[in-house]
Order: C-alpha cells, then structure tokens, then sequence
C-alpha cells in the first residue's frame, strides 16, 4: 500500500506557498570575492593547530603541531576539558566565565598533564610536541602566539579504557511477557483439558471393562 | 455412557462449526483486506495524477472493502475465536488491522482527497489564506484519525503471530508510522504558513541565493539577497542587493566558543562566511544581524536556495526566455549560471544577466499554466536534497521548523548515526562548479564500550580544464595553482561521537578539530588539480548505539553527490 503517496501529495501541496519565493531562486547572483578586499581575506584557511590521531585512550600520546606562528615565537597552550557524557545530552558541561568549558568529573589516570604551558615556535613559525592526558573527555586545545597574538585551537577526544563487555541482559518488554504469558496460559489451559479429558477417558474405559 | 459421546460429538461438531465459521469469515476478511490494499495503491495514483473524479469512485470502493472487512471480524463467532488458544492472537490482530483500515478509509482519507491541491497554488500573486486555514482544521482531524490508527496497529503484539498476519502487521505498521509522520508534518505546516505568510501581521523575509560555484558547508556562499514582504498571503518581491556589498562586520563575540574555534572569527566577520558552519540556523540568525547592523530594519527570517532549485522549477514551467540573453533551459540551467556566465561576461554583466534570468523565470510563474504536480515534485526534491532552507526569527515557529528537513538544523541527537560531510572552498574562486563529490559509508565492529565504528571514504575529483578560464572563475587561486581547487572538508561524527583517524590517498592526515552540537569534528585540506581525483578515509565513532545503519549528511553541490551507505546488522544479532 502506498498510502503514504497521498500525504505526500498533500504535504507538498502546502509547500506551494514557497511558490513566489521559489521563483525567486532564479536568482543566483554569485558574488565574486569582496569589491574593497580587507586585509584579511575572506575564504577559509586550512587549519593553524591540529592534534593527531584526533582520538585516543587515555593512556596513549596524541601530537600537537602548529604552523603559520610568528619565527621562533613563543606559543602559549591552555587545555579545558569537558565530560564525554555520551547518551547524556542534556547535561551541560559547566562553564567558565570565558565560555570555555570545564571537565565536571575529571578522572585521575596518572600525574596530571599540565593545563598551561609553552611551545617555542621554530625559524618558520612551526612547532610540534607530544601531549599525554591524564582526563577523560573532550579536551581544547587554545594555543596563543605571544607575540603576534594568532590564535587557534584544536579538540582532542580522550576515551576510557575499554571496561570488560559486560553481559547482555536479556531484552524483556512488557509485550514479549505478555505475549509469552498468554501462550503459556493456553497451553497451560489446553494441557488441563487434555488432562482431565485424558483422565475421564481412562475412567470410561475402565468402567466399561469392569462393566 | 451413551450420553457423554453424543455430548463430546454435539460439542466435538460446534466446534468445528465454529472453527469453520471462522476460517470462513477470516477467508473473506483477508478478500476485503487485499482489495483494500489494491485499491488504495490505485488511489494514491489517482491522487498523484490529479484524478479526482476517479479517485472519488476508487476511495468509495475502498471503503466499500474496508468495511466488509470490518464486518467479517467483527461478529461474535470472530470474538469467541480470540480467546481462543493459538489462533486467538491471529485473529485478534487480523481483526485489528481489519479496524484501523477502516477507520483510515472512513476518515481520514477523505479529507485528504478533499483537499484539492490546485486550490493551493496561488493564483494572481498571492495565495488563499482563508482557505488554507480550513485545510488547516481538517488536516488536524486527518491526523488524529491517523494518530489513533497507528496507536492501535502498535499495540498489537507480533511475536507468536503466523508469518502471515506478523508480516501483515509490521508492513501497516511502517506505512502508517509514516503515514503519521508526513499527518504531522503537514498538521504542523498548515497550522504555521498561514502566520508565515502574513495572515497575523506583515512579514518581511530575507532570501538569499547560496552558490555551490564557490562551496560553503549549507551549500555555497550567499550571494544575491532580496527582501521578500508578505502580507495577507500576497508576497512581494521588494529590494535586491549583494551580499558583498555589506561588507565586514564585528560580531565575533557573538559566536558560540565552538563555532569559533572551528571556523575562526570569519564566520562574524564576513557575510560570505556565516555558513563554514553546517548548521543553517546558526547562519541565519548571523545573517540577519549583519543586515539589521547595515539597513537599520529587521527580519522575520531568512529563506535559502540555490541554481540548482531552478533548475527543477524550470522542469515544470518549460524553458523561459531572457530578454536580451539565453534561454533557461532546465538541463542546462545549472551550467549556464555557474559556469558559462562567469566565462562569458563581466561581472556587472552577470549582475544584469542574473537579476534578468531572476524576472524572467518570476514572471513565468505566474503568467503559464503550470502543472501543479510537477511543479511540486520539484519542490518535494528540492527541500528533500537540502536546497531550501527556511529559518524564522520567531521562537515558536522556529521549534517547529528546526525538526524539518527544510529546518537545515544539526540535530544534537539522532536515531540513524549520521556522519556529516560539509564542503567549504578554501581556494576563492568558483571552481565548485567542476567538483564531483562522492561518500561512502560502511558499518563497522560493534565495540565493548557500545560505540561502533563508521568508516567513511570521501573522494572528490575535479573536471576543470587545465587552461582557458577566466580570471572571474580562477578567483584569488590560494591553493597556489589557479586551477587546483582547494576545499576544506569538515567531517562530523554523529551525536555524542567522535573521530578517529584520517587518511588522504592513504597516508596519515594532520587534521583540524572541534565539536559542535555534540559531534566531534575534523577539517581536512583536500586540493585537487584539474583532472585528478583525492581520496579522504575517516574512521569515526559512534555513540553509544546498537543500530547497524549509518547516514550522511551533505553539502548540495552543483553535480549531486554518488553515495552508497553499507549497514550491518544490529549489535544483538
């Protein structure tokens, strides 16, 4: 069946009204890059910090690398965390006054990974280091060159070990206890009957041998 | 003695009376329930094709059906066999399917029907705002009908039912989930458009055209703008402008921490870069900003398109004239505004050509006798491939709008796992015209911690000539040849995910990062010379899910995406 056809027809019908402002879909006016270009252009850059691989498990080292700072710039590094809290969407993570966001439950692994700390960028404005969590959670990485004030950021994802699988327990919905009380209570039923009728047959037949 | 077999061979012979009444009457319910199911196959055929006349006679046949085999499940006979062991279940679904069929026919089909589309079409520049508040009315009933049928099909218990009647059941039951899904949909719709359409009050609408010539994650970079006013169901098309020439703009500080630090300050600063991020609502509510800041007025919303919409309108009209220039042709339109345009003419000549191709097509509308159904297939894909986007600046119409597709919302939950694939040009030039993009999917292992792992393969390859084109396509050519396209792919794992590891041409990637609504994201710089073809593998995770399907989301693109999702089964099985 294809009832659903017939919505359909129905739902884009209402759409219809975009009638007058689907014709105005004619109008693709590209505009080609801004008339009075600013110094600073307007097409995205690729990425100024990156953290690879961009998961791990806490435990392992993940490597931040810059590039585009300023010649042997000294680059600050600040790290806020937040908690994974997957199938929790409605728990925020708690904020700073900034924006940034705080980890609400950070585990303990190892000696803390510092939050705060310096990179020296190379003759070209690059740098990469090695950083190894001790929390779980969503880290941010802001770097801030200290001399040309650039900024970027990068977030790393830091999961838990795996805990062991734990055994599956088995699915019980309301339906199936029910479906499955209703057959047994007729098998049940039909097992009394045949029983009893089992029963009176046995009885007849005695009766009618003793007869 | 005597006595007792003459009981058990009167009882022996009811009940295989009954049994046979039964099977009997269950023989002409599932008659009744086959027609039935034939004829409103027909019927939705009839409906599509605007068949009224006939649809009518089908629709009354159909209930004819529904309600003998109602009948056939409903007499006492029937209702004694329910309580029946083994069968029972059998027959109290059967019995139950036979109801919400009925009722489906009786009530809410007809509504349907009566909802004639072609009245829906405006007509002399505006639309029937009366008439479609008593659509409005009716489609709430229509939905309740449907809502209570899907109740009832739902409480139906499948296990230990025949193959059969099990099939019968989850098959109704899926149509009619989305039956009631589109109900709702169009519920909500019907009760929204007409405020939206200035029935309570004028209503002034930004509309921006996005171009796909030069990427953006929603589907490419705002171009032109007009403002739209709508009063009493009659829009008019009011100023057009640039959105180049608003220039630059300080609102950095507004934007969430996460957008900023994936998208850096240029989403605040320039109008062409509202959209890095995916999610239109974001971009929207940026855009009207920076036109309150520049024009001193406000807006209700803003509405998105791009060519490509065109392209399926102009299925429906036929080709349309330019005064002056071409002729928009439905299979070259796309082409011819993306790409011919910016070889053939400067660029106050394709200003011009486009605000002309813009009154031609406009005036089409509303001077042809158009076919309303292709006219609204067109539509229907549109909206389904993302290339109409709406957003309103009223709350309560917003939470409505941001659960639709055309809402172009990223969802912070999700059933399916979707990964997001979003294309922004980091070149600036127009060489998205000559890109063709390509995903897949794959479903990977379950894992101990309940996430599973998604492999995502992303080629891009470039039909760009290697010469010839001109300095208007070729633009500021960052990526250092003028001809390599550079773009910048964000990929977003699905809610409460993240992502692992990436590969260009199999080789490791160093990779942006960040998160937005839930999802990690990372952005790769993928350039591709003219000709040549780049592949990007992703190993993402999912959240905590057992389900063995996967889905994408895109960037529309000039040349639609080739996709292929392979699922796997579900982690229990």
């Amino acid at each position: 069946m294809r009832l659903t056809r017939i919505i359909m027809a129905l739902t884009v019908g209402l759409a219809v009204v975009a009638a007058p402002t689907g014709a105005g879909a004619a109008q693709p006016q590209p505009t080609p890059s801004q008339p009075n270009s600013q110094p600073t252009a307007y097409p995205p850059q690729p990425p100024v910090l990156t953290v690879n691989p961009s998961t791990i498990i806490i435990g392992e080292t993940a490597t931040l690398t810059g590039a585009g700072f300023g010649l042997n710039e000294a680059v600050q590094h600040a790290v806020s965390s937040a908690p994974l809290a997957i199938g929790q969407r409605n728990q925020a993570p708690a904020r700073r006054g900034d924006g940034s966001t705080v980890a609400m439950a950070p585990v303990a692994y190892q000696a803390a990974a510092p939050l705060l700390f310096t990179v020296q960028a190379d003759a070209a404005g690059r740098f990469s280091v090695p950083y190894t969590p001790s929390v779980t959670g969503r880290l941010t990485f802001t770097a801030v060159g200290l001399t040309t004030g650039r900024t970027a950021s990068a977030t790393l994802t830091v999961l838990p070990r795996s805990q062991p699988t734990p055994s599956r327990l088995p699915v019980t919905g309301d339906s199936i206890i029910g479906t499955s009380l209703t057959v047994g209570g007729g098998l049940l039923g039909v097992g009394v009957v045949l029983t009893l009728a089992g029963l009176a047959w046995r009885r007849r037949r005695l009766d009618a041998g003793t007869n | 003695m005597r006595r007792t077999l003459l009981a058990g061979l009167i009882v022996g012979s009811l009940v295989l009376l009954g049994g046979g009444w039964v099977g009997y009457r269950g023989w002409q319910a599932r008659a009744h329930l086959l027609n039935a199911a034939g004829l409103a196959q027909q019927l939705s055929a009839e409906v599509m094709g605007s068949d009224v006349d006939r649809a009518r006679r089908t629709l009354a046949a159909l209930q004819e059906q529904a309600g003998e085999a109602r009948a056939a499940t409903g007499d006492p006979g029937w209702r004694v066999g329910q309580h029946a062991p083994y069968a029972g279940d059998d027959l109290g679904a059967v019995r139950q399917v036979a109801v919400a069929i009925d009722e489906l026919a009786r009530d809410a089909f007809p509504t349907l029907l009566r909802a004639d589309l072609s009245t829906l079409l405006p007509g002399k520049g505006r639309l029937d705002v009366a008439r479609l508040r008593t659509v409005s009315s009716q489609l709430t009933e229509t939905d309740e009908v449907v809502r209570r049928a899907r109740d009832r099909i739902a409480a139906v218990p499948t296990t230990g039912l025949v193959g059969q009647v099990r099939q019968a059941v989850t098959d109704l039951r899926a149509e009619i989930d989305q039956l009631a899904t589109l109900t709702g949909g169009a519920d909500q719709a019907a009760r929204l458009l007409p405020t939206l359409l200035g029935a309570d009050g004028a209503r002034r609408y930004l509309m921006v055209s996005q171009n796909p010539a030069e990427l953006r994650a929603t589907g490419g970079m705002f171009g032109a703008y007009a403002v739209i006013e709508a009063e009493a169901g009659v829009l008019r098309m009011g100023e057009q402008s640039s959105v180049g020439g608003l220039g630059q703009f300080d609102l950095a500080s507004k934007l969430s921490p996460e957008v900023r630090n994936l998208y850096t300050d240029l989403v605040g600063t320039y109008p062409a870069d509202v959209n890095l991020t995916p999610d239109f609502p974001t971009a929207a509510a940026l855009f009207r900003q920076m036109y309150t800041e520049r024009s001193g007025t406000t807006v209700d919303g803003v509405l998105a398109v791009d060519p490509v919409v065109l392209s399926y309108l102009l299925r429906a009209t036929g080709p349309v004239t330019v005064p002056g220039h071409t002729t928009l042709v439905s299979d070259k339109v796309v082409r011819t505004l993306l790409s011919d345009t910016y070889q053939r003419l400067d660029q106050k000549g394709q200003d011009e050509f486009f605000a002309a191709s813009a009154s031609a097509v406009f005036s089409a509308f509303f001077t042809r006798d158009v076919n309303p159904r292709a006219f609204l297939s067109a539509l229907d894909r549109a909206i389904g491939e993302r290339r109409i986007l709406f957003w309103s600046a009223h709350q309560a119409e917003q939470r409505v709008i941001v659960g639709n597709r055309l809402g172009g919302s990223l969802p912070d939950q999700e059933k399916v796992p979707t990964v997001g694939v979003f294309l922004n040009d980091g070149s600036g030039a127009k060489l998205g015209y000559y890109l063709r993009p390509s995903a897949t999917l794959t479903v990977g292992e379950c894992r101990p911690d309940g996430r599973r792992l998604l492999l995502l393969r992303f080629t891009l390859h470039s039909t760009a000539p290697a010469r010839g084109l001109s300095p208007s396509v070729l633009g500021l050519g960052l990526a250092g040849d003028p001809y390599t396209a550079r773009t910048l792919v964000s990929v977003y794992s699905p809610a409460g995910g993240a992502v692992l590891t990436s590969r260009l041409d199999g080789v490791a990637l160093r990779v942006g990062s960040g998160t937005e609504r839930r999802r990690q994201a990372v952005i790769a710089t993928v350039e591709v010379r003219p000709g040549a073809t780049r592949t990007l593998e992703v190993d993402v995770l999912t959240g905590k899910t057992g389900s063995g399907d996967g889905d994408l989301w895109l960037t529309p693109t000039a040349t639609p995406w080739t996709t292929q999702i392979k699922s796997a089964p579900h982690c229990d099985q």
